[in-house]
């Protein structure tokens, strides 16, 4: 679910930072700048690991800021195609389950990938598995529900030229990073189930 | 910004917290040294914290301590049963109670172990997760 990746990047300290430590004022910096955010293709980033090596600080011309290479390593959060994690139910639609982490919010399983024998009725909102023995299983709101990994979506939201954005309208709604999940094998579904 | 290498290591879900808790110990140790006005860290870092915390103390991780977790993957690192990596690391992020959940974590259980091989791996889990008992109990 967790991996570790290794970056390197030009780090900023400002004057006002001086008074800190470098070390923590490095941490600090590459924080701010990766902490629960999307590195494209490689994941939601929570927060730094650890610090591999930095460069000696270099002034530029005009500002006081001082500049290092630093080289280090990030959480990230990026599970694996087949991994089976557990979440909350967010809502249902007529389309599948959206399900939650507490810091990922984008996760969906569509209706095809749910149990054999899911339907959605319409009056509770809710998904319903009817099991073979005729027991009805809800989707409930807010369940613990595990599934499985199954497709990872990476949307670049840098920003494009306005004059071609018309075209791209809906670009801009989705989310950098999505997984598609399934929910179709025994021991999966809600927790309380099995 | 320059990715060196996207994936280098895999983190079992026990020791993103484990990291997570000694960041937030060492930032609480720096503001009684040196005053509050350390404690002001950038927001998005300090969000994310309290959101992994909540998600992971809801998982297994809690219930889990360094040195069964390290006697857990030698055990099932080493076992004749040739476990992927990727299930040693499934098992020790679910710490399975039973053989329905063993069964969504590796692929083709029951054509690759035996009913007893199973019960092995699952006691071998069990009195991993054990180590903190009252917390096992809790969670699930």
């Amino acid at each position: 679910m967790f991996i570790l990746t290794r970056l390197s990047d030009l780090i900023t300290i400002q004057p006002t930072s001086f008074t800190i430590p470098t070390r923590q004022a490095l941490e600090d910096q590459i924080n701010t700048r990766y902490a629960n955010k999307v590195i494209h293709k490689v994941g939601l980033a929570i927060c730094l690991y650890d610090i591999l090596k930095s460069s000696d600080g270099l002034i530029g011309s005009g500002t006081g800021n001082v500049n290092i290479n630093v080289e280090f390593r990030l959480i990230v959060f990026r599970p694996f195609k087949g991994e089976v994690i557990a979440g909350r139910i967010a809502n249902s639609t007529p389309h599948g389950v959206h399900v939650r982490l507490d810091f990922f919010d984008e996760i969906f399983l569509p209706k095809d990938y749910l149990f054999e024998g899911s339907v959605f009725d319409h009056n509770e909102q809710v998904w319903v598995w009817r099991t073979e023995d005729g027991d009805e299983l809800f989707f409930d709101k807010n369940e613990t529900i595990r599934f499985r990994v199954e497709e990872e979506e990476f949307t670049d939201n840098t920003p494009v030229d306005p004059a071609l954005r018309d075209s791209l309208a809906d670009a801009d709604m989705k989310p950098p990073y999505k997984l598609i999940g399934s929910c179709y094998q025994s021991g999966l579904g809600v927790v309380a189930w099995w | 910004m320059k990715i060196l290498e996207p994936c280098e290591a895999m983190l079992s879900n026990y020791e993103v917290l484990a990291h997570i808790q000694e960041v937030k110990n060492q930032y609480r140790n720096q503001v009684a040294e040196q005053g509050p006005a350390t404690a002001m860290k950038p927001g998005n870092l300090e969000t994310v914290m309290k959101e992994i915390i909540d998600y992971l103390s809801t998982t297994a991780a809690t219930a889990q301590s360094p040195e069964a977790t390290i006697k857990l993957v030698e055990e099932l690192a080493k076992s004749p049963l040739q476990f992927e990596k990727i299930e040693v690391l499934m098992m020790l992020n679910h710490l399975p109670k039973n053989e329905t959940e063993l069964d969504v974590l590796i692929e083709e259980l029951e054509s690759r172990l035996s009913e007893e091989q199973i019960t092995e791996v699952l006691d071998a889990i069990q009195s991993a997760a054990r180590s903190k008992p009252n917390r096992s109990a809790s969670e699930g």
